[in-house]
């Protein structure tokens, strides 16, 4: 999952970029709106999230031009200036969110979940997979519980994934490791730990075991039945 | 965000400058119609020439009816001998302009009186004249007259007029003891001298019509026979009456007149005076409204951008706490957690007043679109649940009725649902509270309760007034803008709902109803 960021604050740049990528998300970094659409036309990311204000091109403008090649790519605005006008003129031209600064990586990371969702309505069931009571639909980010959804991110559904795909086997931390995460960073076992205290907090109620732990070794899912 | 930047027009000032311009106008208008005075001068002309038509009218008439009493005398003498020969008799008085009747009266005779009627007979019938005080035969409308009158001379002949009131106009022409009497039509005279005038005045009006009028001469029924000028509907300035037995004429006549307008120099000075000032006042306050409106509008969207520059900052100390929480240890979380709740604090701060100043401002708009309200809610109380932790408040959070996506503006909801319980946080430390939502068909209740000290009563109408604190809670060391609850209840309004502080026994609570579409 890539996601094309474009904004002219630095900061703000590095700030998106280190709360997506521990969650399993590709970031592309865009100072400013032509080397937003250079990155665009270059990797085809699967969502991008514009800052409006930018020097030279403008948000909007890069919305435009996107929308003029590819109408399905989900596009977010991340911007301070919220007046009416503006959404409307976002919307118009084919912007599919407004997140307003400021916000927090979990409300970030929601809306983007929902605007995947929005724009893959039709290819949602593909790879989809039952684990226990839940649903996993990986190309929405997201889990389905009888009526309940919740939001997943993309390293969320690899751990589930694993899980399912190794049903009944315990997974050692660094297996998981491996594959959830990969090489490309070095991540310590805490975050391991983490993730999958975050992830249990979503799917499981209380006194359920979806996610077993394997005290000194790992996790498993003991499989169907 | 030169955009923020945008002049509005200001109604209010156009309005009122206009409104005090058509004061103006209606002040000068109505004072200068007061001071308006019309003063009519009338200058007498000279009137010789109407003087001596009249006289020449006058004879004229005379001339006229001299010449009728001849024609009358004349055809009455040869009548008194020409009883029997009706034919005879009718030709002769037919000679005669006017003559209705003819009447045979005798002297001491055992005659009887003889009646012939000339032309149609009259209507109403002519009584017929008789001096005969027993009538016999059939009876008849007569009227009685005087016998020793008419027949004074009986060796003699006699002439003359019966023109007396009641009776019908009348000549008699007595030859011995016969006498004739011609009852006459006067009308019929008066017209053949009206239209004897016309000819007549041709030429006899014109040194009148040289003076260039107006003037003119009319018969007794206002008829203008002839006339010079334009006639004034106004009553004659000279009446020259011409008075004959049949009929009177008239010659009137008016004098110049002018009207002259002038002004009351005083009342005119007075209302100009007047209006200039209310157009003055007008203006200036317009000026001032002006001035003001664009003072404040530089204020607000100085608050404006200064929000949103605060934004930005805000937006990366978020992003970056989330980032490191996740990396330090257990006992720095805290810390971390107290920086977010601040950070938190400050942003909400920020939302506040950029609301308040966009109300202010008259640009405050909602942005509905599909979303989860309970959800948002949620994702709120989360935020609060450390800080509220800290201050020993136990928070309950539970939701009745599905789930499912509504329209309505999720920020707003947001706002409402922070300054709600940012005003639980503040005013009731150690209490227990409790934050239900409640989703039915067509409806949205957010209800936000605790069981602090709760809001007297003498007060409760005022908290959503903006600036509007509880006093003596500020010595208590409350902090806060007093903007929250005056924003909620806006925000709320605007959404189409209603935010209401509701009775309880203890402490305070609000609820915030929202109507939704069925169809959402």
């Amino acid at each position: 999952m890539t996601i094309l960021l474009a904004d002219d604050d630095p900061v703000t740049l590095e700030s998106l970029a280190a709360c997506l990528q521990p969650e399993g998300f590709r970031t592309l970094l865009a100072r400013d709106g032509e080397e937003a659409l250079t990155l665009w036309q270059k990797h085809k990311p699967d969502l991008l999230c514009l800052d409006i204000m930018m020097p030279g091109m403008d948000g909007y403008e890069v919305c435009r031009r996107v929308r003029a090649a590819d109408a399905g790519v989900p596009i977010l605005f991340l911007s301070a200036k919220s007046e009416e006008i503006d959404v409307v003129v976002g919307l118009r031209i084919g912007a599919d969110d407004f997140v307003r600064k400021p916000f927090g990586k979990h409300e970030l990371i929601a809306r983007i979940g929902s605007a995947l969702r929005r724009t893959k309505v039709v290819k949602s069931t593909a790879n989809s997979f039952q684990l226990g009571p839940l649903r996993v639909l990986p190309a929405e980010l997201r889990a389905q519980r009888e009526d309940d959804s919740m939001d997943l991110t993309p390293r969320e559904v690899s751990i589930l994934k694993l899980l399912h795909e190794r049903a009944g086997e315990v997974l050692s931390r660094d297996t998981l490791l491996d594959v959830c995460w990969g090489l490309e960073y070095m991540p310590e076992s805490r975050t391991l730990d983490q993730h999958i205290a975050k992830l249990r907090k979503k799917i499981e109620r209380e006194s359920e075991e979806i996610i077993e732990t394997v005290r000194g070794v790992g996790y498993r899912w003991r499989g169907q039945g | 965000m030169s955009d923020a930047d945008k002049r509005q027009p200001i109604p209010g000032a156009s309005l009122m400058l206009g409104m005090m311009l058509v004061l103006a106008f209606c002040i000068a208008v109505g004072g200068i119609s007061v001071a308006r005075r019309e003063t009519e001068s009338r200058r007498e002309r000279d009137r010789q020439a109407q003087h001596a038509l009249d006289s020449a009218m006058q004879a004229e008439a005379r001339k006229l009816e001299a010449l009728y009493d001849a024609h009358l005398r004349n055809t009455g003498s040869l009548l008194a001998q020409s009883m029997r020969d009706s034919e005879g008799a009718r030709k002769a008085a037919q000679n005669v302009e006017g003559i209705q009747r003819v009447s045979w009266l005798f002297w001491k005779s055992a005659s009887p009186e003889t009646h012939l009627s000339i032309g149609f007979p009259a209507d109403p019938p002519l009584p017929e004249p008789t001096i005969e005080k027993e009538h016999s035969g059939l009876p008849r409308l007569r009227v009685m007259l005087d016998a020793k009158r008419i027949f004074a001379d009986t060796g003699g002949q006699s002439s003359g007029w019966i023109d007396e009131p009641g009776k019908p106009l009348m000549f008699y022409v007595q030859v011995l003891a016969t006498a004739v009497v011609l009852t006459i039509d006067r009308a019929a005279v008066e017209t053949a001298m009206n239209s004897h005038f016309r000819t007549w005045l041709e030429q006899e009006f014109s040194p009148v019509a040289q003076l260039g009028g107006p003037d003119a001469v009319q018969d007794a029924h206002g008829q203008t026979l002839c006339s010079v000028g334009k006639l004034p509907a106004m009553r004659p300035d000279m009446l020259g009456p011409v008075i004959s037995r049949f009929g009177v004429w008239q010659i009137v006549s008016w004098d110049e007149r002018e009207t002259a307008v002038s002004y009351h120099v005083p009342t005119v000075a007075g209302a100009l005076a007047l209006a200039l000032l209310v157009a003055g006042c007008g203006i200036g306050m317009s000026v001032q409204h002006r001035r003001a409106a664009l003072a404040a509008q530089q204020r607000v969207s100085f608050v404006n951008r200064v929000s949103h520059e605060l934004r930005t900052p805000m937006t990366n100390i978020l992003l970056n706490l989330d980032v490191i929480e996740e990396s330090v240890s257990v006992s720095a979380r805290s810390r971390v957690g107290l920086v977010r709740e601040e950070a938190g604090r400050l942003s909400r701060l920020i939302e506040n007043v950029l609301t308040f100043s966009r109300q202010e401002e008259g640009c405050l708009k909602l942005n509905p679109g599909p979303c989860l309200p309970a959800e948002i809610v949620s994702g709120i109380v989360r935020q609060f649940e450390p800080a509220l932790l800290r201050r020993g408040i136990r928070l309950a959070r539970t939701h009745e009725g599905p789930e499912t996506e509504s329209v309505l503006d999720a920020d707003a909801l947001a706002q409402i649902t922070a300054n709600l319980l940012s005003n639980v946080e503040k005013y009731a430390p150690g209490a227990a509270a409790a934050v239900h939502t409640r989703r039915t068909e067509n409806e949205f209740t957010l209800t936000v309760r605790d069981e602090g000290p709760g809001i007297a009563e003498s007060v409760a109408g005022r908290i959503f007034e903006p600036f509007y604190r509880v006093d003596d809670r500020v010595q208590a060391g409350v902090s806060g803008t007093g903007l929250g609850l005056s924003i909620a209840r806006d925000l709320a309004q605007r959404m189409g709902g209603a935010l209401q502080l509701i009775s309880s026994e203890r402490g305070a609570s609000f609820e915030f109803r929202l109507p939704l579409d069925k169809h959402d």
